[in-house]
């Protein structure tokens, strides 16, 4: 279908974002909370556009990762509105997160540098990146958000179980600012299990049976520098990514990775094979 | 009325049929006495459509519902009216969104009706949350009846099977009262497979909320209701075609459902005569039917107020209210909870309409409406609805979480004297910011107390920063306490409710209060019987 970006005519797909529209063109339009391996969330705020439907008079401000294009859509990227509201945005989320450098540069590159509010100092912007990384991309489901407002925050259930963690590092991984680090206590109760502990790859669905020799110190791990460096990026969300592309591309209905335990175990014995082989 | 009066009753009005003049409601406002009723003026100038019949009724017994008409208009419903007619005639009588949206309800059932889904869902939504409002608690807990009965028509119209009235869980007798109708309901064949002997299966469902203020937005109740955290998602495909569980839902306030059986039964036309516009062509073009109130705060008779749509603010607060206490000045009220506006003196005679509070800076609401006398800082109340809000923003979206603590902030230092040139500016952005952005109704209306006190109390806001004054007399680290020495008699009377003992001076001379150690109470100003505590 066709639709207009600043002025020009570009084509998308049917169900097609305009985030995903736009930067297919080559548009920049920054977002924090975007991530292609997961559904679109709309927290950051920071992409938004102006969109006029066909027919309709009035300009409104919407979020382009979760706007869908339409036929005879006009969506204007860079405007002193818009312009306006980011410069703002970027303002208040320097003032959370003031010491992150992937918040200062990201501000920075908007032209803001000083925040006229208080700072909270906390590294993290509530992006929901790891939070949705694990339920979607893992199926874990080991952190989630707890409170509200102000006070909301990341957390694993009732801030103490971490039982479902699988210790696989996706949200350490998917973290812009580094806010989210691997809990050490995890790492110890997973040794604490005592006798032979599976490896995380294997808790991941990648190996079969296969026992971690390190005591869980990750960063000495060869297996996890060859999985990233053949995916270019943390295997789970490579897989995440294989499957929404595939299926996506079929036409049929979006299967989301957390419930694909199964592909994973088939996925796995190929991995496998191709790293004896 | 005393027991001691009954004995005068029964001789004088039971027996010889006189009234009892002496025992008769005594308006203040004209000082005469009523006799009847209805001509007391808190009730003459309702008309308690929805209300009316929670006096007359038991609710826990169906019966008494039935005595009055009830489930008349769904029978009449289904028996003479095929969907579309149903929802034509709720098009027609102008019915709109009672929650606070003012979304016309036939158009949304409309959408519902056409749109494609393997099941469709019709949901109430009873998590009222707005502080001092219990419209939707008196009509769930006096006549839930009325609610089910319209919920079942509305089913009926948009052919859903299934729905769920999401009720707040500090709501106990409200979630009695609708789970011991529900099943009445179902006793009697209003509810469950083919009702009335008709094709039509429809169960209602009861959900308890968790106590979060924001589940009352739509998207947010969607998503409690299918078991996640209360979180508002975006709506730019409408609910009404993808909502609970990607579904089509009819999501409807207690009191739009409530209003539905009185459209069915006595017609569009009747109901489309009460309020205001002409909603014929447009179902926008007016606001018609009758809107229940919260009347609230510094007013003579607080209650549930129901009038038709289009009566003035001075007619609710003043002729029904009565007006405000202890010979005080009337100064501001606050419509539509937390997110709403206040407004002043000067819009008394605004004609209550979703519109005209739109227009206003303010809102409907769900109906809430706090009255506020002269001894009310608007700084201070601004500060206190966003404190409000602060806590109960998701705090999914950057702007609502952010720039609520930002505008918290900045509210916070003017009214402790710390406020800075520019502060009005500030606020103002931060509030454009947080409207334009935020990702549900909650954050886009949480500016709105912000908004309206600058826009219609901006010398007070000025006040407050410039002068480092209240003049209200209510931001403590603002206030000074002096003792006017001409009007100072020396009797005493300020020294023992000091509770910082502060005060010094001997009989009969004149008093001086040590700022120093002054901690504002305010007590010594109340006491004073010659005006000579100043500040």
């Amino acid at each position: 279908m066709k639709f207009t970006l600043n002025g020009g005519t570009r084509q998308a797909r049917d169900g097609q974002t305009v985030l995903d529209a736009a930067r297919a063109a080559g548009v920049d339009i920054p977002a924090a909370c975007a991530h292609e391996a997961l559904e679109p969330y709309g927290a950051c705020r920071l992409c938004i556009v102006e969109v006029r439907e066909r027919g309709k008079k009035r300009w409104r401000v919407v979020t382009s990762c979760l706007y869908p294009v339409a036929e005879g859509l006009e969506v204007r990227c860079d405007t002193r509105k818009i312009r306006k509201l980011r410069a703002f945005l970027l303002e208040l989320l320097l003032a959370r997160s003031p010491n992150a450098p992937y918040v200062k540069e990201l501000a920075a590159r908007y032209g803001v540098s000083k925040t006229r509010f208080s700072r909270l100092d906390d590294d993290c912007i509530l992006c929901g990146l790891c939070v949705r990384a694990c339920a979607e991309v893992v199926g874990a489901n080991a952190i989630g958000f707890s409170r509200r407002g102000i006070g909301r925050k990341v957390d694993s259930p009732y801030g103490i179980d971490h039982s479902k963690c699988i210790a696989c590092g996706v949200c350490t991984f998917v973290c812009p600012t580094g806010a989210v680090q691997m809990e050490y206590a995890r790492v110890m109760e997973l040794r604490a299990q005592g006798g032979e502990h599976l490896c995380r790859y294997t808790l991941m669905g990648f190996l079969p049976d296969a026992v971690c020799s390190l005591n869980y110190e990750c960063a000495r791990c060869e297996i996890d520098q060859k999985y990233r460096a053949e995916a270019g990026t943390h295997p789970l969300v490579a897989r995440a990514l294989a499957l929404k592309s595939g299926v996506t591309g079929k036409g049929a209905p979006r299967k989301k990775a957390s419930r694909g335990r199964k592909p994973a175990a088939s996925r796995a014995k190929r991995s496998s094979g191709r790293r004896r082989g | 009325m005393k027991p001691s009066d009954v004995p005068e009753i029964v001789e004088r009005t039971l027996r010889l049929g006189e009234v009892v003049e002496r025992l008769l409601y005594l308006d203040p406002a004209s000082g005469r006495r009523v006799e009847l009723e209805e001509e007391v003026p808190y009730y003459k100038k309702q008309l308690r459509l929805v209300l009316g019949d929670n006096t007359r009724i038991d609710p826990t017994d169906i019966r008494d519902y039935v005595a009055l008409d009830g489930y008349q208009a769904l029978r009449r419903a289904l028996e003479r009216m095929k969907p579309q007619a149903v929802i034509d005639a709720v098009t027609r009588a102008g019915l709109r969104g009672r929650g606070g949206g003012g979304f016309p309800a036939g158009v949304k059932w409309n959408t519902a009706r056409r749109a494609r889904g393997d099941r469709k869902f019709v949901l109430c939504n009873a998590d009222e949350g707005d502080p001092g409002a219990f419209m939707d608690r008196s009509v769930c807990e006096g006549n839930p009846h009325s609610v089910i009965e319209g919920m079942i028509i509305g089913a009926y119209a948009v052919g859903a099977r299934e729905g769920w009235i999401y009720v707040r869980n500090e709501y106990p007798l409200a979630l009695e009262a609708l789970a011991l109708a529900i099943d009445q309901a179902r006793s009697c064949g209003f509810l469950g497979e083919r009702i009335l002997g008709s094709g039509f299966s429809f169960d209602i469902g009861i959900s308890r909320g968790g106590g979060a203020f924001v589940c009352g937005e739509s998207t947010a109740l969607m998503a409690s209701l299918e078991g996640k955290p209360g979180e508002p998602r975006a709506k730019y495909v409408h609910t009404v075609e993808k909502g609970l569980f990607e579904m089509p839902t009819v999501l409807n306030n207690v009191e739009t459902w409530a209003n539905v059986p009185k459209i069915v039964l006595r017609g569009a036309d009747w109901y489309s005569s009460i309020g205001v516009g002409d909603v014929s062509e447009n179902p926008w073009g007016g606001s018609t039917g009758t809107k229940i109130f919260s009347l609230v705060g510094k007013v003579v008779n607080t209650g549930l107020v129901e009038v038709p749509m289009g009566t003035t603010l001075r007619e609710i607060i003043f002729d029904i209210g009565g007006g405000v206490p202890n010979g005080k000045k009337f100064k501001a009220v606050q419509t539509g909870g937390p997110s709403g506006g206040v407004l002043p003196e000067s819009l008394l005679d605004l004609p209550v309409d979703f519109d005209r509070l739109a227009g206003a800076g303010s809102m409907m609401g769900s109906g809430g409406m706090i009255v506020m006398d002269e001894d009310t800082c608007m700084v201070d109340v601004a500060r206190y609805f966003i404190d409000f809000l602060k806590d109960e923003s998701c705090g999914k979206c950057l702007p609502c979480r952010e720039g609520l603590r930002a505008l918290l902030e900045i509210l916070n230092r003017i009214v402790e004297g710390k406020g800075r040139r520019g502060d009005i500016a500030l606020l103002e952005e931060i509030a454009e910011c947080i409207a334009e952005t935020s990702l549900c109704a909650l954050g886009g209306s949480a500016p709105n107390p912000v908004l309206t006190a600058i826009r219609y109390f901006r010398s007070e806001v000025e006040a407050h920063i410039r002068d480092k004054r209240c003049p209200a007399g209510v931001c403590k680290p603002l206030l000074r306490y002096r003792i006017v020495a001409e009007k100072c008699t020396g009797c005493h009377a300020c020294f023992k409710p000091c509770p910082a003992n502060c005060i010094a001076g001997t009989a009969k001379k004149v008093h001086v209060i040590d700022e120093s150690t002054c901690v504002k109470c305010g007590a010594c100003y109340d006491v004073c019987k010659f005006d000579a505590v100043a500040r």
